[in-house]
């Protein structure tokens, strides 16, 4: 299977007054007061075409961290990473809602933000919009969509896209069981088609039923939990 | 889609939503843009035209101009320099090149300006016959004006996000600004020995071609001039050096 994610010994840490100052506070703090704090250390992963992985971990343990590094959001303060091919990540798009605009204003620019053309995008929306039974609400003010609506509008642009990487960060806890539902069959068939899928949550059920290999983020080290059947 | 491409698509319709949200995206939320400009021209015109006529011909012309310049200078630098902070979201769920926000921000109210530039050449036609030469000088004056501005907002929005006093800073700076620059009042009532001030503002000079555009149909290509494009050009390669240096960590810092 063709290696789509590579992680080699990456290490995050952040600065401990990450907080912006202010001019005044930043000339009178003694640099020695600005403390490192790990996040990440040393992590080593490798994510095959075709493969869901998943990853349980506390809150703050850095499981974001590592999405943002593998989108290339964040960069790691050491270590290499390697991804083959265009990543698609999908986090909390919901606040990147903006409300006042239309519908069509909003798929079009996260259309773009995932790497789609207007063209590609301007050919979708019709069938996206017929699927979701939305077709006379384009135009609406995205304000007026409940945030299962959004979640799902998000989902099916997704869909759309063909990166060959996906990496899903709490996703399946912003809808009801019916979205769960679609969620879980998306993921299952973005894998069949050969992505690389690696998602996160802290529902550990969720992440043995979904993933091909379970990973456990403590204290900034990856472990490799029990591979679900 | 390329790389590029696809960094233009992004700009283009974080243009696009910015201008329809600044706007309501229709004429009247443009026209209501405009009231600003307008509302402050009539009041300067109404308070400072029977004296500064006498020293300046047009003073009309000579105000209308400055208004809409600064206008858009004071705007889209304020309203780049907290973006990064706005756009945080994006920011930190999309890989977007962060000089890319930036960017659609100084794009969504130039459009704005240049329609109001427009505006503005067609006011001034009112009181002198306006030349095709001084039209195409002054639209050639504006993709220098827009490189000042968005080296100097990128500065801006680069340094806010380290400091946060940096908008409290910039908005006394704009205050200083607009009267270190002559919007309003002939340069006759400067003292010629003070002037050696006002010449380091580039808007100092920019303004003076713009006036000179119209006024004259054409426009010096002097050592102010070259001052001018040299101050605009240095700038613009600080900011975008600054800008790329920290870009990695500003997701971090948001």
């Amino acid at each position: 299977m063709t290696e789509l994610v590579t992680l080699q010994g990456v290490s995050k840490h952040f600065r401990s007054s990450q907080a912006r100052p202010s001019l005044v506070k930043w000339l009178t703090t003694p640099r020695s007061e600005f403390q490192q704090i790990p996040v990440l250390k040393d992590l080593f992963l490798r994510v095959s075409a075709g493969e869901c992985v998943g990853i349980v971990g506390k809150n703050g343990g850095g499981k974001s961290t590592l999405l943002k590094i593998i989108a290339g959001i964040s960069q790691p303060s050491s270590g290499t990473l390697k991804v083959a091919g265009e990543v698609l990540p999908i986090f909390s798009w919901e606040a990147c809602i903006i409300e006042d605009l239309e519908v069509r204003d909003n798929l079009c620019l996260f259309g773009a933000l995932c790497g789609l053309s207007s063209s590609r995008i301007a050919g979708f929306l019709p069938q996206l919009a017929k699927a979701e039974g939305i077709e006379g609400r384009l135009n609406d003010q995205m304000r007026t969509f409940s945030p299962g609506m959004r979640a799902r509008l998000a989902l099916r642009l997704a869909d759309y896209s063909e990166a060959p990487i996906v990496l899903l960060d709490e996703v399946l806890s912003a809808g009801d069981a019916e979205f769960r539902r679609t969620c879980s069959l998306k993921m299952k068939e973005w894998k069949e088609r050969g992505r690389a899928v690696i998602h996160v949550s802290h529902d550990m059920n969720l992440i043995e039923s979904l993933s091909d290999r379970c990973l456990h983020l403590t204290e900034g080290a990856l472990v490799e939990l029990t591979a679900p059947e | 889609m390329s790389s590029l491409a696809q960094k233009i698509n992004i700009l283009a319709w974080m243009t696009r939503c910015d201008f329809k949200l600044r706007d309501q995206g229709t004429l009247l939320g443009f026209l209501w843009t405009l009231l600003n400009p307008i509302l402050l021209f009539a009041v300067l015109y109404l308070v400072f035209n029977a004296w500064f006529a006498k020293l300046v011909d047009h003073y009309g012309i000579y105000l209308i101009l400055g208004i809409v310049n600064w206008n858009f200078f004071t705007l889209a630098t304020s309203n780049t320099l907290t973006i990064f902070e706005r756009k945080r979201q994006i920011l930190k769920s999309f890989a977007v090149s962060p000089a890319t926000i930036p960017l659609a921000a100084v794009l969504t109210v130039f459009a704005s300006y240049f329609f109001e530039s427009l505006i503005a050449l067609l006011i001034c036609s009112l009181w002198v016959s306006l030349s095709l030469s001084g039209v195409a000088w002054y639209l050639a004056l504006l993709p220098l004006y827009f490189v000042l501005v968005l080296g100097t907002s990128l500065l801006l929005a680069t340094t806010f996000i380290f400091f946060r006093d940096v908008a409290h800073l910039w908005s006394i700076a704009l205050r200083i600004g607009f009267f270190l620059t002559p919007v309003f009042y002939p340069l006759d009532l400067i003292a010629e020995n003070n002037r050696f001030i006002l010449a380091l503002n580039p808007l100092y000079h920019l303004f003076y071609f713009f006036r000179q555009a119209v006024l004259e149909g054409t426009v010096s290509i002097d050592w102010n001039f070259f001052y001018l494009v040299s101050f605009t050009v240095i700038l613009f390669a600080i900011a975008l050096k600054l800008s790329l240096k920290y870009q990695d960590k500003l997701v971090d810092l948001l």
